[in-house]
């Protein structure tokens, strides 16, 4: 199946702009990323079993487009990440500081952190999405959750 | 509150500039093109706004404004440019010769943004520059690579995950990295130093 790219578009730009802010911390790039990855999909001829399938897939391409973005000589001159925070409707400090603290960790840390709490995406769907075993997926996520307690203290509650 | 219930909380703030809708999409999609982003002088960065990615045999023009030299598909060409440029974005849509004797239209706009935010419309000259590295694939499924005047067939050498080519063009060594999935390119890089040790990639002669 196929669906109608605006509809797409509407559904899923924010999801893929996160992701791919995740990766190129810069939000000039974070949106070229989108733009670039609904074109392929719109100039695509690849069928998909569900929509589901479809979200799946357009994430994988924005990680792995922002990635060479993030390899690329050539990259958006852009505000620094900390101005850009700084216009951000964080409705608490508290907000901010897990932001922050999400920004800190290394790359490959973020995105499959992003992929665990905001996409919720189970360990098995981020290894395939990463093309990474489970078992390193774990131990990403495991590793990442550890950085954050330590940053965020008792506000990063033990549970997953 | 849960950590995912606050990690959503907390990025939900992030949101994307309104994506332009694409245009064009009735147009006959013969070969897919995968563009990478324009290459402008240090100091200036661009937003590419790509009206229609697809290569469309040449309808009545008319109102063409100019020609700029650049290469296309490995050859050197005169385009003829029709410009449809507005104050901040440069638009234009270039007619080359094809290679079964008709024209081929391709439209391609964007805006150059100096590093204190200045923005200007970008020049017919400076899109074409787009133009002289592509990743073109045949309606016959052929994956060609064309960087300046070098064309390459490198269908053979691409396979799912990561490929890895070099090749040597407009005075320099340049380094694609390409990543594929199910067959279809997901994406690819081309770079001036490797990311990886020279060895690993595939000279193409």
């Amino acid at each position: 199946m196929r669906m109608a790219t605006e509809t797409l578009m509407e559904r899923y730009k924010d999801n893929l702009f996160a992701v791919a802010f995740h990766v190129c911390k810069n939000a000039a790039d974070a949106d070229d990323v989108v733009q670039e990855t609904f074109i392929q999909y719109h100039t695509g001829t690849k069928e998909f079993e569900s929509e589901e399938h479809i979200k799946a897939w357009l994430i994988r391409a924005a990680i792995h487009r922002a990635v060479n973005v993030t390899r690329s000589w050539w990259r958006r001159q852009s505000v620094p990440l900390e101005e850009y925070v700084q216009t951000l409707p964080f409705t608490s400090d508290r907000d901010q500081a897990l932001f922050q603290a999400v920004m800190d960790l290394p790359e490959k840390y973020r995105v499959v952190i992003h992929l665990f709490y905001y996409e919720d995406y189970p360990v098995r769907e981020i290894a395939g999405i990463l093309r990474l075993s489970e078992g390193n997926v774990k131990v990403r996520l495991t590793r990442a959750r550890k950085l954050l307690k330590d940053k965020l203290k008792e506000d990063w509650s033990d549970d997953e | 509150m849960t950590n995912k219930e606050w990690y959503r909380r907390a990025f939900s703030t992030l949101h994307a500039s309104e994506p332009i809708l694409l245009e064009g999409t009735n147009m006959e999609k013969t070969n897919r093109h995968f563009k990478m982003r324009p290459a402008l002088a240090a100091g200036l960065a661009a937003a590419l706004i790509v009206g229609c990615m697809g290569a469309a045999y040449a309808a009545d023009l008319g109102g063409i404004q100019e020609t700029v030299r650049m290469w296309f598909g490995g050859q050197s060409v005169e385009a003829q440019v029709e410009d449809h440029s507005t104050q901040d974005v440069g638009a234009y849509t270039f007619t080359v010769p094809g290679p079964d004797g008709q024209s081929v239209t391709r439209s391609v706009g964007g805006t150059a943004i100096a590093p204190d935010g200045a923005r200007r419309p970008m020049s017919a000259q400076e899109l074409a520059e787009d133009f002289a590295t592509e990743v073109v694939e045949t309606e016959d499924g052929a994956v060609w690579l064309y960087d300046h005047d070098k064309s390459y067939d490198i269908t053979g050498h691409l396979a799912d995950g990561q490929t890895r080519l070099t090749l040597e063009a407009d005075g320099h060594t340049v380094y694609y990295d390409f990543d594929l999935e199910d067959g279809e390119i997901l994406s690819y890089t081309r770079l001036l130093d490797s990311v990886d040790a020279p060895e690993a990639y595939l000279p193409l002669a």
